[in-house]
């Protein structure tokens, strides 16, 4: 018995020793070990963990030279900037590492944890901050790689096919790039070149269409699987009512307190099947709003209109359709908005590269499209165009006003 | 003693919130009745009352922590305008829920204290709060945490909203509510 033990106690050993030669043979990692993935989330939470806690005097600094891209920056700058070394410093380490993973957590439904993207958003604040400071001390190398920086970990948080995600992209994309366009006229042909190159490198984020899907899985999956287990416990199945209250409760969108009498009534009507339904129509109207965001936006903005005209119709509850449709409009984003912004980036960028092409060959060497217009400034160009969803001209300011 | 060791156990979590006095009525009278039949738990209770009274005039560490979810919830909640008209229905909510927060603290910091004196923790879940903040509109504190469904309603609320609640938890990182398992309970360095 003990002499069977010991063999198979050596035959374990073996295996194990074979197994970790084998991983470590592949590879050696910096301690010899088997060598980890290379994830850029994890530097940036590295960055995210050492931002500073700043003084109330220093915040506000911070806040007013934040602000705008285009003020002259004050001379204490670099005593803020220092304060923001260690994560700025992270921030450049990610911007080499092209994986990002930031490990989320979808099967929580919209308890959906998002620590990153309020600190993305922070730390980009801070590395274009950087930038301009360096842009505005002939420093462009520099600058040029902090703008990346921060837009590839922009890009990182847009990565992932969440709404949010995407808009924090977006608003961090708007800033660094009118930074960018300010600055364009400093940079030689060389930094034009790279600038194009890297740009065109950087990781696309998420579509619209793809964040609606995951959204869908995410509210309406999740919820399904709320109700189901329910309904299972449910002892009268003509009582769907409250079983619907809790399931929005749930969700947190929806407090029924504000309810008035009439419409709370009504509520507690429903069935069980009622309650099915509203599940189904929400999957159904989650395909719509996906089959529209798909749409050229030149089709969008009609549909966008109806869908937000309709969801308004069904949120006065006057009937028992409008509450049977209560999940659909209490939980479906309003995607008109996002599908503006999502138009504006679009067209920002696509003037970004032809601003670059500009300023690295010259306006009569380019051919701009027809739909852009090109105007000469006092310290530099701008170039427009019009975003078709929200009726506004997208415009890109390249140089600086003397 | 008329129970199980095991069921002492049981009783830990909810011995704490008792004696910061934040326990839902509907678990105090069940943890009432087993204080009646058990003098070890009793014993216990008289412990971390005094604990706690102790902690929350000498400790300032919590009175810290105070200061730092003052800050957060305050600035959260002008950040997406919870007091907008919607909410005046429902009167007193906010204090309900202060007193949770309030109370949630100092239960931390009593749970703290049960530790120091070398009281095995007890691995049983907190109280049921989604009922307790369902009742006391606790629910609110939800927006305080960097989650989906927080960005989904200031998003759906405005995109100034969306923006203020992503500058909050940009600048501060979201405490957790009392009751659930902490987040993160300091702020990043």
């Amino acid at each position: 018995m003990i002499r069977q033990q010991r063999r198979m106690f050596l035959v374990m050993v073996s295996v194990t020793a074979f197994g970790l030669a084998e991983a470590w043979s592949a590879e050696p990692g910096p301690m010899g070990g088997p060598p980890a993935a290379p994830n850029a989330a994890v530097i940036y939470w590295q960055a995210f963990a050492s931002l500073p806690t700043l003084t109330d005097e220093e915040r506000t600094k911070y806040d007013a030279v934040t602000k705008t891209s285009s003020e002259p920056l004050p001379d204490d700058v670099p005593t803020l900037l220092e304060r923001f070394e260690s994560p700025l410093n992270d921030l450049r380490r990610a911007s080499s590492v092209p994986t990002c993973d930031w490990n989320l957590d979808y099967s929580a439904g919209p308890g959906l944890l998002l620590p990153h993207v309020a600190k993305v958003r922070e730390l980009s604040r801070a590395g274009i901050l950087r930038a301009r400071w360096r842009f505005a001390h002939d420093e462009n190398d520099e600058a040029l790689a902090d703008v990346l920086a921060v837009l590839k970990m922009g890009r990182d948080c847009g990565r992932s096919p969440l709404i949010i995600s995407l808009l924090v992209n977006i608003a961090i994309e708007t800033n660094a790039t009118d930074t960018l366009a300010a600055s364009l006229p400093t940079l030689d042909e060389k930094q034009l070149d790279t600038l194009l190159v890297r740009i065109k490198a950087l990781p696309k984020p998420a579509s619209l269409p793809n964040c609606i899907r995951t959204e869908e899985a995410v509210f309406g999956g999740w919820l399904e699987g709320q109700v189901a287990a329910a309904i299972a416990k449910a002892a009268d199945p003509q009582k769907g009512g409250q079983l619907f209250v809790d399931a929005l409760k749930a969700v947190g969108f929806f407090d029924p307190q504000a309810m008035d009498q009439d419409a709370a009534t009504k509520l507690n009507e429903l069935t069980v099947d009622d309650v099915r339904e509203s599940l189904r129509l929400l999957r159904a109207d989650y395909q719509k709003l996906i089959a529209i965001a798909e749409l050229p936006p030149t089709e969008r903005k009609k549909q966008w209109e109806e869908v937000d005209a309709r969801l308004a119709e069904r949120k006065t509850m006057k009937n028992k359709n409008d509450h049977v449709h209560l999940l659909s409009t209490t939980l479906l984003p309003p995607l008109s908005r996002v599908s503006e912004r999502e138009e504006s980036f679009e067209n920002r960028n696509r003037l970004l590269d032809l601003a670059i092409q500009i300023q690295r060959h010259g306006r009569d060497s380019v051919t701009i499209p027809g739909t852009v217009e090109y105007k000469k400034t006092d310290g530099g160009f701008e170039l427009s165009l019009p975003n078709v969803e929200n009726g506004e001209a997208e415009v890109l300011k390249v140089g600086v006003a003397k | 003693m008329t129970d199980k060791p095991e069921s002492c156990d049981a009783w830990q979590t909810q011995l704490s919130w008792l004696a910061a006095e934040a326990l839902p009525e509907s678990e105090a009278a069940a943890l009432r009745q087993h204080l009646t039949e058990c003098p070890g738990c009793a014993a216990r209770r008289q412990q971390l009352v005094s604990l706690a009274d102790d902690l929350s005039r000498l400790s300032p560490r919590a009175e810290e922590l105070n200061a730092i979810q003052d800050r957060l919830i305050a600035k959260t909640m002008s950040a997406i305008d919870l007091a907008g008209p919607s909410r005046d229905v429902i009167p007193g909510r906010c204090m309900v829920a202060w007193r949770w927060l309030v109370g949630g603290i100092v239960a931390t910091a009593v749970s703290i204290g049960v530790l120091w004196f070398g009281f095995r923790a007890s691995e049983t879940p907190g109280p049921d709060r989604s009922v307790a903040e369902r009742q006391s509109g606790g629910g609110d504190l939800e927006l305080a945490r960097p989650t989906l469904r927080a960005y989904a309603i200031a998003f759906a609320r405005s995109n100034e909203s969306l923006d203020s609640l992503l500058q909050v938890h940009g600048e501060q990182m979201a405490l957790s509510s009392p009751g659930r398992r902490p987040f993160l309970l300091e702020e990043f360095p």
